[in-house]
């Protein structure tokens, strides 16, 4: 094909080159779709803080692993804010609990919609349904508050 | 692992509240994503949760990124660690089989996944080096790295350059390839790995269980 002897390295690196390429063109589309998607949020968290998740019972002693059971009893997690924490039970459905206690509105939101919303009393108190498998976060918002938990699987 | 130039600019621009810029941060490193998600063999509904899940953390942190030029180690971190939480919580579900030595099993799996993942890291270090060159070079390099490949005569049709220089300005643009700080970075951890003695060799065959 050509009279230049290339340099030792070149083919590899050329084909390496072309295993690169190939390799983004096979990403489904609906990734990218998603990951587009994500940005969405951006503008939905202004002005809302990000509660610190600082308690999840399926967690052990892996901080990561959120898909882990304990052997029984609900899950509970607990995220922790500066005006407003929320405290949650997840078994069947979604008891969940504002602290300070008082009366709020509470969304639980998935990646690309609404799931449910619920209003807490005065205790603070909600109950939502349970969402099945993917990222959720719930939002609440009272007279003083707007906080938001990061996303997490229930 | 890498550097990029308009990186720190993508970053900015995106955490300003720019769709486009972040849509172009989603265009570069997508492929390391989904890539991560094949090094360790995740069906494609897992690999779309991870995907998700990175994606709307990095929306998360888009601020609090410390060093917007360290991007693509965060993602890439992000993703192994999903992915290995995803990979553990399936492994506990499966039935355990008491003669099954499974720790064992696990170890030559993750060395898999390792060497899977440096070949992952490199040819993103690829892509992001061939962003950093003058659009011709791309260009060509591009053509040249098509599969099936093109010949020469093609390539000269597409580029109008003449078909003997075809040969010299491929090496050319290959040695300015090397030289892009992408893959500048990637070449030097790797050259710092082979000097201390370099754990492991990623085109070394690996034997594969199951």
């Amino acid at each position: 094909m050509s009279a230049h002897p290339p340099h030792n390295g070149d083919d590899p690196l050329l084909a390496e080159l072309a295993e690169a390429r190939s390799a983004a063109r096979a990403v489904p589309e609906s990734m990218r779709v998603a990951a587009r998607a994500a940005f969405a949020w951006r503008s939905v968290e202004e002005g809302l803080e990000l509660l610190v998740l600082a308690h999840d019972s399926a967690l052990g002693t892996d901080a990561g692993d959120v898909r882990a059971a304990p052997p029984d009893g609900p899950r509970e997690l607990a995220f922790r804010g500066a005006a407003l924490s929320v405290e949650l039970e997840v078994d069947a459905d979604v008891r969940g609990r504002l602290v300070p206690p008082g009366p709020g509105r509470v969304t639980l939101a998935g990646p690309l919609a609404v799931l449910a919303e619920a209003e807490a009393d005065a205790l603070g108190c909600f109950r939502l349904p349970r969402p099945g498998c993917g990222q959720v976060r719930l939002v609440c918002r009272t007279e003083d508050a707007a906080v938001t938990t990061g996303w997490v699987r229930l | 692992m890498l550097v990029d130039d308009d990186v720190p600019q993508l970053v900015t621009a995106a955490s300003r509240g720019d769709q486009g810029a972040w849509n172009a941060i989603v265009d570069r490193y997508l492929p390391l994503v989904y890539s991560v998600t094949r090094a360790y063999r995740l069906a494609r509904s897992d690999a779309e949760d991870v995907n998700q899940t990175v994606w709307l953390r990095l929306v998360e942190h888009l601020d609090h990124l410390r060093e917007p030029r360290a991007l693509p180690k965060w993602i890439l971190t992000t993703a192994r660690h999903e992915c290995s939480r995803l990979t553990r919580a399936g492994r506990r579900e499966q039935p355990v089989d008491p003669l099954t030595d499974r720790t064992l099993d696990a170890a030559v799996d993750d060395e898999v996944v390792e060497a899977e993942l440096l070949r992952v890291e490199r040819q993103q270090a690829l892509r992001d080096g061939l962003a950093q060159l003058r659009p011709a070079d791309r260009r060509l390099l591009e053509l040249l790295a098509e599969d099936p490949p093109r010949t020469y005569r093609e390539i000269s049709e597409l580029t109008g350059m003449p078909i003997g220089s075809i040969g010299p300005t491929r090496a050319r643009c290959l040695e300015r390839l090397r030289e892009t700080p992408a893959v500048r970075a990637l070449l030097a951890g790797e050259s710092a790995a082979a000097h201390t003695g370099g754990d492991r060799d990623e085109r070394a065959p690996t034997a594969q269980r199951r």
